[in-house]
């Protein structure tokens, strides 16, 4: 093993345990997905020939380039994902600011009171 | 045909417009009509000043743009009773005078929307460039709504109730006006252009939307339509 891999492999291999080890203590199941990448991540690392043999399954050629078309669709979904979440966010808390300035709005002096109300 | 005055409400949002709110506050007070300004997030006196000249004051508690001001000012004026809204600026480029002849405009053509138009009317001491990208703004709108308008991002509107029920604006920023002529198309409502005068002067100029942001608000609806 490289200086790299004798790094890298135990440590992407502790941060995978840990993410099951919380998921079956009654962590989110998301913990489930960054354990299985974690996991994925050391054996790339540990045995480069196995993106390469995926890549010719996949046709794809070179292992380098499975890698770099893997990391562009992950890209483009997160980035469409947090931007969804970004528009959700901002319109929730809109909508929190209108119902706050609704609900406490500040009126004329009462003598211009008469108007303002008188249609309710 | 006469429309009671109670029955309407200028919707007015405001950022940091202390200087100049309680002069276009006052200048429709005369007329008897509610006025409703919202400040939105503003660091200097402006609710104080609109609420002093004789306007309900509602505070955004953080600045969330003119589109996210006018539907918080809508949402108050339904809920007490309006039966005609009118969208108005707070930096003085309108004029309230421009206001009865809309109202009278769209009771008579039994319209849900009056667009003032300052093509139409008249657009006071507006720069070359100005003119030039609002008319750009204008030809976008048509190719991309249908609807043959001759003035776009124009803050000076008048809409029945029912109309104002049915258009909610989700821009919170200056995306709305656009958005605004979208659902006007979508919901095939009826809209009438009325002639209207903008004034341009030199304080407004300096504070109000600048040309640049046309990009933004080109960015804000390419990202509607994807993630709506």
């Amino acid at each position: 093993m490289t200086t790299f891999q004798t790094i890298v492999v135990p440590f992407a291999l502790a941060i995978s345990l840990t993410e099951i080890v919380r998921w079956l203590r009654g962590g989110r199941r998301i913990g489930v997905l960054k354990a299985i990448v974690w996991l994925c991540f050391a054996c790339a690392v540990f045995e480069p020939d196995m993106v390469q043999q995926l890549a010719g399954i996949a046709n794809i050629g070179r292992g380098a380039d499975l890698l770099l078309y893997g990391l562009t669709v992950f890209v483009l979904l997160t980035t469409f994902y947090f931007l969804n979440q970004f528009e959700l966010n901002r319109r929730q808390m809109t909508l929190l600011v209108r119902e706050l300035a609704i609900s406490k709005p500040q009126l004329p002096d009462s003598n211009k009171i008469d108007v303002m109300y008188a249609s309710k | 045909m006469s429309i009671p005055v109670k029955d309407v409400w200028i919707v007015i949002a405001a950022l940091n417009e202390a200087t100049r709110i309680g002069k276009t506050v006052s200048s429709l007070m005369p007329y008897g009509w509610n006025v409703v300004v919202v400040d939105d997030g503003s660091s200097d006196q402006t609710a104080e000043a609109a609420r002093q000249a004789g306007a309900v004051v509602l505070r955004h508690s953080i600045n969330r743009g003119q589109g996210a001001s006018l539907q918080t000012a809508i949402d108050f004026a339904l809920g007490h009773g309006a039966t005609y809204i009118v969208t108005f600026d707070a930096d003085g480029q309108h004029q309230a005078v421009d206001i009865p002849a809309m109202l009278e405009s769209l009771v008579t053509n039994r319209a849900d929307v009056v667009l003032g138009s300052r093509f139409l009317g008249e657009a006071i001491n507006i720069p070359a460039h100005r003119r030039w990208l609002l008319k750009a703004a204008v030809l976008f709108t048509r190719l991309t709504t249908g609807l043959q308008v001759t003035d776009t991002h124009n803050g000076l509107r008048a809409l029945t109730a029912g109309a104002a029920r049915r258009i909610e604006i989700e821009e919170d920023r200056m995306a709305h006006a656009s958005e605004l002529l979208h659902c006007i198309s979508n919901l095939r409502m009826k809209y009438i252009e009325h002639p209207v005068t903008v004034h341009y002067h030199r304080e407004t100029l300096a504070k109000g939307q600048r040309s640049s942001e046309a990009w933004g608000v080109l960015t804000r609806l390419l990202i509607s339509r994807l993630f709506t």
